[in-house]
């Protein structure tokens, strides 16, 4: 991709971000917004026409998903207990993240960029 | 120690584990498989893939509008 189109991307992604870091959980806006941009990544950044995600490399493929695990139940763990603030789980330690605009914002360019990475692979 | 403590040290150990095993792996990326590596085996089978980018859109969902 040429550089002016990548440029033009980045601002654009920035601009995305920034309007939805302004809008709060629960609201219309927020959902239109987020379903937008998951849609238009997992369009635009699809994997190309015969691709194949390439064979993992190595030993240690057993041992994220030993990790994996330990991480869902740990998650399972705190969230099944309470008070919340006693046991934070993932969720609520990203909503203290969030709580704050720029982060909000900067959170959402992560997901995009996740997003894109996934797709692509 | 107060269970607040504890439930962040967990986190904090599991953090450092996935640090420590992508380090270990980029390091020696020849020997041994990069969480990147570990996703790209799920996503190469349809129905994994298909899991794996729902789990990234309800991720979004349950970060920026629940």
């Amino acid at each position: 991709m040429r550089a002016p189109v990548k440029i033009a991307g980045a601002v654009v992604l920035v601009a995305y971000a920034a309007l939805v870091a302004t809008t709060r959980s629960f609201t219309w806006p927020a959902l239109v917004l987020t379903v937008i941009a998951g849609i238009t990544v997992l369009v635009l950044a699809g994997r190309p026409p015969g691709s194949r995600a390439s064979a993992p490399a190595g030993r240690g493929i057993a041992l994220w998903g030993v990790l994996a695990i330990a991480v869902v139940a740990w998650q399972l763990l705190a969230y099944f207990q309470s008070p919340r603030d006693a046991h934070p789980t993932i969720s609520s330690m990203v909503d203290a993240l969030e709580a704050h605009r720029p982060l909000r914002g900067a959170l959402f360019i992560g997901w995009i960029a996740l997003g894109r990475a996934l797709a692509r692979r | 120690m107060s269970s607040r403590t504890v439930t962040l040290l967990g986190w904090a150990l599991l953090a450092a584990a996935v640090v420590a095993v992508e380090a270990r792996a980029l390091v020696r990326r020849q020997q041994y498989a990069t969480l990147g590596d570990a996703v790209g085996l799920v996503l190469r089978h349809r129905l994994g893939r298909g899991i794996v980018l729902l789990g990234w859109l309800w991720l979004g969902w349950h970060v920026f509008v629940r």
